[in-house]
């Protein structure tokens, strides 16, 4: 990492927004667990069985139901 | 598709020769041609058009997603970051797979209709002065778009444990219309004053907007277990889309047309047919600890392009009004043979996953020419000087063009990964390749994630990628005729090993390099989860097209050099570096309130900046007074400037017994149309698109859903008519949410 990504106040800024944004209706809350965090991905890693927020680089997961209700048009 | 991916882009332009059909996606503010698609795991074929034109992506040829219908898909997985290492040429900013549907039963079909119901405003000009007619109305009323697909899947049981997957859908769309009022003269004067017809004409001329288009689809994905427990698998594909698409309109009074034909002036159609084909079959087993996985993937897409409602003007009145221009086939097979086992090593805590594989691969393009009467002159003077050749707005190809060309690739990588102690989880991977055209290159990866507690860990990447020049950009060739002073110079695309491109400083075409770098952060505090990654992408030598050289002083130097009667041209080259930075934000926090329902919230937030460090240069051109530019401001700013700096989207999904909702805002920063001159640049202002749908399941298989895209029926700025002198175009292209105003739709959806 010679030249290490250096975030600007902006980036900061953003950050922290979403962080607050995201995290103020979580405080009152019960555990359902994402689907999507839990399922099992085969990008970027050939190891089976790794899910998709255990993996070493950032892997997303569009399901069918996104997929339909995201994109009427397409 | 953009909302849990925050740096994911569809750019959406218009009036761009067939490129409007194609849906290409860009990751982290990159070209649509550096990520990668896969299906299954498994590379894809790209489209066989390289885009041309000035909107986002100019110069590549992307792997076109409209031929995957969404009734077969899984779900699609959606990597960001660079895997070049694991999985060859183009993976620099990311991986798209595509996952198919393995259902062994069940079935849905689906019919949606859908169109545009939206009010825009327009900035008309370009009245002369004492002009009978106009100003013409600033805002206007649209219905249009409408879109009908009917879709559906099946799954069907192929012995004990295999699966047949069926899907089919069949589309019609459309076109919108989102033209200016046209208050340009368009008929020439009778007598002194202005023609009666001027009017009566219909000055919505255009068609900007989104194009006609009918396309059908059919997906099959197969799989079973053999008795002695190898795997079989294959899939396969076809789609048939033919698309209309319009050029500028074309005056009455303008010299491109022939009065005898279309006395009112002609909308120039593109009429193009492409012919998308895969298959794919593989068998997995095991020998010994090693799981062994062997397929070859074909894959094809070929773009012929009509041009209808034109003329040829060098024909005068006996020109035909519609063309074969020609068009272009792209191949792809993809050999892969895999191995994967773990070994137990002492000290580490968990067993060492070990990856071995080697993939060959032979590519293929192919441009076919058009009829003659496409791009030639049959003669006709008009003011004693030749009328323009070819077919206006899509000249046809030359049989001079036309070319069959193909290149192989062997490529061999292993990739290792481990959790070295419980909190660190470490990987490598090294691939090397082999080009037939323009040599080898060889990529690393490590990437490493250290879980400091259940609820924070840390990910990180440092790798190297590539991408190799496509055969597209290759081997594209096209020419027009341009007649200077009554003199006929041909204006090439060239290829860049062709002389006269080797005269203007054109070398053969090498791989672009990319190094990347990214960190971030995983935390969870269930039920809510974040990620956070930044990412800086250093690209070297990307391949761009050139400008179009046709100065006099770039004409004079070739005609010295030799070739008589070339006017110039553009080709593709080495030599843009730029620098991407970015950081992607993820947040999701499903959320049971009981009797209340359940809720899925999402947050995602990219910012990308993206520097052009060096631009190409040849010391042919340098040497000419006045030298040309080889790549200029409107191509720099467009990879600089021309996609989102920043884009938030915030969703939520609500579902309670039968009902659901899903509620999304999509915010897209500034973006930046750049101008030849700083003085013609134009800024799109920040805009917000907000989409809704709501869903109701009537029985256990009936559900309906009506919703609308773009709620509050958003449009970038109406350009100034100083940038939109034919009013033809209202918009910018580089809207990221494109220009076509509210959509509303219903769906009714029958499981079986």
């Amino acid at each position: 990492m010679q030249q290490r990504f250096a975030p600007t106040p902006t980036v900061l800024a953003l950050t922290i927004a979403a962080l607050c944004a995201a995290m103020a209706p979580a405080q009152a809350q019960e555990a359902t667990g994402g689907e999507s965090a839990s399922t099992v991905v085969v990008t970027g890693t050939r190891v089976a069985n790794r899910s998709a927020l255990d993996t070493a680089s950032p892997v997303d997961i569009i399901s069918a139901d996104t997929l339909k209700s995201t994109a009427p048009r397409s | 598709m953009s909302v849990a991916l925050p740096s994911l882009n569809f750019p959406r332009p218009a009036l761009t020769d067939g490129t409007d059909t194609i849906r290409p996606a860009t990751l982290r503010g990159m070209a649509p041609d550096q990520s990668l698609v896969l299906v299954n795991s498994k590379r894809r074929h790209t489209s066989s058009l390289v885009n041309l034109n000035g909107s986002i992506g100019r110069g590549s040829a992307a792997v076109d997603l409209n031929t995957i219908p969404t009734a077969m898909v899984k779900n699609i997985e959606v990597l960001r970051d660079g895997a070049a290492a694991q999985y060859g040429s183009d993976a620099i900013s990311g991986v798209v797979n595509v996952r198919l549907r393995t259902d062994r039963d069940g079935g849905e079909g689906t019919f949606t209709f859908g169109e545009r119901k939206t009010d825009y405003s327009m900035l008309n000009g370009g009245a002369p002065a004492g002009a009978t007619w106009g100003p013409g109305p600033s805002s206007r009323s649209r219905t249009d778009g409408q879109v009908r697909t009917l879709s559906a899947w099946k799954g069907l049981p192929w012995g004990d444990s295999g699966y047949v997957t069926i899907a089919a859908e069949a589309k019609s769309q459309e076109h919108t219309e989102r033209s200016g009022y046209d208050l340009r003269q368009q008929y020439a004067r009778v007598n002194g004053a202005f023609d009666p017809r001027e009017q009566t004409i219909n000055r919505y001329n255009a068609w900007y907007g989104e194009p006609e288009m009918k396309q059908k689809t059919v997906f099959v994905n197969a799989g079973n277990t053999l008795a002695g427990g190898a795997k079989v698998y294959g899939w396969s594909s076809y789609q048939l889309r033919d698309a209309l698409s319009a050029g500028y309109f074309r005056l009455p009074q303008d010299v491109r047309n022939v009065q005898a034909i279309y006395p009112d002036g002609f909308l120039p159609i593109i009429a193009s047919t492409v012919e998308d084909f895969s298959a794919a079959a593989g068998v997995s087993w095991s020998v010994g600890d090693w799981d062994l996985d062997t397929s070859l993937v074909y894959g094809q897409n070929r773009m012929n392009y009509d041009v209808v409602n034109t003329l040829n003007a060098s024909y005068g009145a006996a020109s035909k009004t519609s063309f074969d221009a020609g068009g272009f086939t792209y191949k792809q097979l993809v050999y892969n043979l895999t191995g994967v086992r773990k070994f137990d090593i002492g000290g580490l805590a968990s067993p060492l996953n070990v990856a071995l594989g080697t993939e060959a691969r032979r590519e293929g393009y192919e441009l076919h020419a058009g009829e003659p009467t496409s791009w030639n002159n049959g003669g006709v003077l008009v003011n004693g000087l030749p009328a323009a050749s070819g077919a206006q707005v899509f000249p046809g190809f030359r049989p001079a063009n036309a070319s069959d060309t193909s290149r192989t690739a062997i490529g061999v990588f292993a990739d290792v990964e481990a959790n070295i102690t419980d909190k660190l989880l470490a990987s490598a991977a090294v691939r090397g390749e082999h080009y037939n055209d323009f040599g080898g290159n060889v990529s690393g990866k490590l990437a490493a994630r250290y879980d400091f507690a259940k609820q924070f860990a840390l990910r990180g990447s440092a790798q190297n990628g590539f991408r190799a020049p496509s055969l597209q950009q290759q081997n594209f060739t096209s020419t027009s005729t341009n007649f200077i002073n009554g003199i006929p110079y041909e204006i090439t695309t060239f290829k860049p090993l062709d002389p006269v491109a080797v005269a203007l400083g054109a070398q053969p075409l090498k791989a672009e390099k990319s190094t990347n770098y990214s960190l971030g952060a995983v935390m969870r505090f269930a039920p809510l989860s974040i990620t956070v990654d930044a990412y800086r992408i250093k690209v070297r030598d990307r391949i761009v097209l050139s400008e179009n050289l046709t100065s006099t002083a770039v004409r004079d130097y070739i005609v010295r050099q030799g070739f008589a009667g070339v006017g110039g041209g553009r080709f593709f080259i080495n030599g843009v570096d730029t620098t991407t930075k970015g950081l992607d934000i993820v947040a999701n926090l499903p959320w049971n309130a009981g009797a209340a329902g359940r809720f899925d919230f999402t947050l995602a937030g990219n910012v990308n900046k993206t520097e052009v460090t060096r631009v190409p240069t040849t010391a042919q051109l340098a040497a000419l007074n006045p030298a040309p530019i080889l790549f200029d401001r409107v191509n720099v700013l467009t990879l600089e400037q021309g996609q989102p700096k920043n884009k938030i989207t915030a969703s939520a999904n609500w579902k309670l017994n039968q009902w659901g909702v899903t509620a999304r805002a999509t915010r897209y920063g500034k973006v930046l149309s750049p101008g030849t001159t700083e003085a013609n640049d134009f800024w799109i202002n920040e805009h917000t698109i907000v989409d809704l749908e709501g869903r109701i399941a009537l029985t256990k298989k009936l559900s309906l859903a009506i919703g609308a895209d773009n709620v509050f029926d958003q449009y970038s700025e109406t350009l100034p008519f100083t940038l939109n002198t034919t009013n033809n175009t209202p918009f910018s292209n580089y809207a990221p949410f494109g220009s076509s105003g509210r959509y509303i739709y219903a769906r009714a959806s029958y499981s079986f």
